[in-house]
């Protein structure tokens, strides 16, 4: 008489949690606790970059050291060629989807809402790598600030658009502050897909083995949306992103 | 002008601004949830529907509970309704 499935899961899930907080733990003390030490005597546009890519490669470590080999996490570069910074927007399906960000190629800083600044030592993180919380900051402000992002220090502004995790796996309506800048700034908008996460982390965290296949798109690029306004160049990224995500999980069921 | 040229500008309004398809623009649908249209786009809602019907939106707080599209009329048609006796008044002086 073996154990139910749902025992088997609940554990598979503890032991996951487990080796997430273990991999934390051993990324602070070996890679995140030298490089704050060398913080004191840095710009603060240094430190800031310094957290910024701290927080990536830990999203990259962490999903790695927990998740192998139970849990296949695939990249795939859609467009490889295509490199410069910009506006970067994904789907979301799950609240572990922030994590992937941890695979996209290049400096990043995001843009959320207010509950993860709100996290235990995620939050501060997100602070000190200047991520922006678009509940606390100006319009303006974040417009000037993510422009300079994008234009001078060349760092992709990435966030998801629906502003929540979808009910579904259908997406929900587009926020259209990312598009906004992209138009004013005339910069790429790269679609980046991220699925299978609603299946291995359940919107109760609970993690069962699985795929997780993440895609970076061709991006729709300022020549292409020339003239547009910010809603269709949202309702057209949108549009694209659905398409793609309906041709990719159908190839994956075949 | 009649409720119904109202509300039809309102509509020309959404379709100009964001490309809607018209036959999805009813009273009962959400601006967010089934138009798409998000609190920045409302920013440009309000000054499409300023620029048509020349009205300061800004000075009536009902804008803030607009959340439909029927809402968007019947707020429109109050503000016209209430600027109508002014007009009137304005004519009557005039001809004095």
């Amino acid at each position: 008489m073996g154990s139910s499935p749902g025992f088997r899961l609940r554990l598979f899930s503890f032991l996951f949690y487990v080796r997430f907080v273990f991999a934390t733990v051993i990324y602070c003390l070996f890679i995140g606790i030298p490089k704050i030490m060398a913080m004191p005597f840095l710009s603060s546009a240094a430190r800031r970059k310094i957290w910024r890519n701290l927080i990536r490669f830990y999203g990259k470590f962490v999903i790695r050291a927990s998740s192998y080999p139970f849990i296949k996490v695939e990249y795939y570069d859609l467009a490889p060629h295509e490199k410069s910074a910009g506006v970067v927007v994904a789907n979301h399906r799950s609240g572990s989807d922030a994590f992937m960000f941890g695979m996209w190629p290049g400096d990043l800083v995001q843009i959320a809402g207010e509950w993860p600044f709100k996290l235990p030592f995620f939050g501060l993180l997100a602070q000190w790598g200047g991520y922006y919380n678009i509940s606390k900051i100006a319009f303006d402000d974040f417009m000037r600030l993510a422009s300079d992002d994008i234009l001078k220090n060349k760092v992709s502004v990435v966030g998801f658009p629906e502003g929540t995790r979808s009910a579904n796996r259908e997406m929900g309506q587009f926020h259209g502050a990312l598009f906004r800048l992209a138009a004013k700034i005339n910069c790429p908008v790269y679609p980046f897909l991220i699925l299978g996460t609603e299946i291995v982390v359940n919107r109760q965290f609970v993690v069962s083995p699985g795929s997780i296949r993440l895609y970076k798109l061709s991006a729709v690029s300022p020549e292409q949306f020339a003239g547009w306004t910010p809603f269709q160049l949202k309702v057209y990224v949108k549009n694209y992103m659905a398409a793609k995500i309906a041709e990719l999980e159908k190839a994956s069921n075949e | 002008m009649t409720d119904s040229d109202i509300r039809s500008k309102i509509k020309e309004v959404f379709v100009k601004n964001f490309e809607l398809d018209e036959a999805k623009i009813q009273d009962d649908k959400l601006l967010f949830d089934d138009l798409g249209l998000d609190s920045l786009d409302i920013v440009d809602l309000i000054v499409g529907l300023q620029r048509v019907f020349k009205i300061d939106l800004r000075k009536y707080s009902e804008i803030k509970s607009i959340r439909t599209f029927g809402d968007v009329c019947n707020v429109i048609n109050k503000i016209i309704n209430e600027q109508k006796p002014d007009a009137v008044n304005k004519i009557s002086d005039e001809q004095k």
